[in-house]
């Protein structure tokens, strides 16, 4: 990923690749876990949908060429003096168009 | 129990007599009596009872969510249709849920392409109430759920328990003007009659014209963990972030109202978020002064829709990964008659089908895996 790019196609944006911060050991141990892989997920509800037809019927399979993308945080030069806005997470692909964002 | 959605449940929700058929109410109430009073549980606990064909699952109080989903599985029947929780998190705990398994961690982990790539900024950690509708035992529903917090309020506790069901005459919404899919979404939400999809940044506060705010509504915009009160778009020109609606916003009277968020922290009703929540730490229910969410239910929404934890979306109008998915099936649910709880519910089960929507790197996929558990249906929503 060529952060120069990203940074002439997103102008005013700061970027950077500091990692966000992990929750802490006791936390993780805390919390409960799911042991479900991406397969679990597919077939769990599968029949039922199957039988009723999907709700939405909008395509959801194409596969992305997303092995290229880089998700970086993502934070404006310019400071808002009304609100604080904290940096957000934006994903972006070779040539530095962001195509995907938190929130 | 019903596996999913049909006509007949199609047909109870139209049915005012059958609206509540067969759904369990569950609420701690020693915890419960302490958020709004003694005499204000009496009352909500005597209006729950006089709800016909339902049932009150009043448990002990407990901090360990697996607790009390075990105690009320002891009450489902074959006919129970789904599941409304009375109170906040503190009342009727939340499942801190890590959303990586082991094998998506290392996946991840082990992924060249994913080297010094950010993280979620969730560590995917949210809070989840779906192991109340789990009779699987892994932690995806079988029944809707929905969740009443109390807010500290007996009034919003009241109002939220008889909010009648959304009408399909109006329709609003903002989306952040970086987001252009959420048209794809708005022009999926029924209506009858008024249709406005404001964009930021030229919608703020102040241009927001409340006795809109009805009907289906629907928000694309930016949320905030330690802010509830306001959403936030970002500038068309330059970049940056524009306020776009506040707590302010939400009128006085919100009935047969819908609300559908895809923002960030949308439906965190309690703090700390979940990734922060270290053992023994006290939960800090939000109120409907800290909280559009439940400013929403106080007003009398019949449900707010929202993530626990950050959310994620696509740019393009073109494209179909992240919450978009998420926010079609569920207007669908809207469109085709289901009550919010249900609309949630399946749009969630269609969700789970189609992960990863296309995607291939692992910590994408894990991204999609956070979005189906964090949505959450708060309010009555049936």
């Amino acid at each position: 990923m060529d952060l120069k790019k990203v940074e002439k196609k997103n102008p005013g944006w700061q970027f950077s690749q500091k990692i966000s911060k992990r929750a802490s050991k006791t936390v993780l141990d805390a919390a409960t876990q799911t042991n479900l892989d991406i397969d679990a997920y597919n077939m769990k509800y599968a029949k039922q949908i199957k039988s009723k037809k999907a709700l939405s019927d909008t395509p959801g399979k194409t596969k992305l060429n997303d092995k290229k993308w880089r998700m970086m945080k993502k934070e404006s030069k310019y400071k808002s003096t009304d609100s604080l806005e904290d940096p957000k997470t934006g994903f972006y692909d070779a040539e530095g168009n962001e195509v995907a964002s938190q929130g | 129990m019903s596996e999913s959605t049909t006509v007949e449940d199609k047909k109870s929700n139209q049915d005012p007599s059958r609206r509540f058929e067969n759904l369990i109410f569950l609420t701690s109430s020693a915890k419960l009596r302490k958020n709004i009073g003694e005499a204000e549980t009496d009352k909500v606990i005597s209006y729950i009872k006089s709800i016909p064909n339902t049932k009150l699952v009043d448990i002990p109080v407990t901090d360990k969510a697996e607790e009390a989903a075990k105690q009320l599985r002891k009450n489902f029947a074959s006919s129970t249709k789904g599941v409304v929780i009375v109170g906040g998190y503190d009342v009727v705990p939340s499942v801190q849920l890590n959303v990586l398994s082991e094998k998506l961690l290392n996946e991840i982990e082990n992924d060249s392409e994913s080297e010094g790539e950010d993280w979620d900024i969730d560590d995917f950690i949210v809070w989840s109430d779906d192991i109340y509708g789990d009779t699987e035992g892994d932690l995806l529903p079988e029944l809707p759920v929905s969740r009443i917090p109390d807010g500290k309020n007996p009034e919003l506790v009241l109002t939220a328990l008889k909010a009648p069901l959304p009408k399909v005459l109006d329709k609003y919404g903002v989306r952040n003007i970086k987001r252009p899919f959420a048209i794809d979404v708005f022009k999926k939400i029924p209506f009858s009659a008024e249709k406005i999809l404001e964009v930021s940044e030229q919608c703020s506060p102040k241009d927001v014209k409340g006795k809109s705010v009805k009907g289906t509504v629907y928000f694309m915009l930016h949320g905030h963990d330690h802010d509830a009160t306001r959403f936030t778009g970002e500038l068309g020109t330059r970049s940056g972030y524009y306020e776009a609606f506040d707590i302010y916003n939400v009128p006085q009277n919100c009935n047969e109202t819908v609300v559908f968020s895809g923002c960030c922290y949308g439906a965190l009703v309690a703090l700390p978020k979940a990734d922060r929540r270290e053992p023994g730490m006290t939960i800090r229910s939000r109120t409907h002064e800290q909280s559009i969410a439940l400013a929403f239910l106080r007003a009398g929404a019949n449900a707010f829709i929202g993530c626990t934890g950050a959310h994620y979306s696509p740019r393009m109008q073109n494209e179909n990964f992240f919450g978009k998915p998420m926010h079609l099936s569920f207007w669908n649910g809207i469109q085709n008659k289901l009550s919010p709880a249900e609309a949630l519910f399946e749009a969630k089960k269609e969700y789970a089908t189609k992960i990863p929507h296309g995607l291939t790197k692992a910590i994408y996929k894990a991204i999609e895996v956070k979005i189906l558990h964090q949505f959450t249906c708060i309010g009555l929503g049936w």
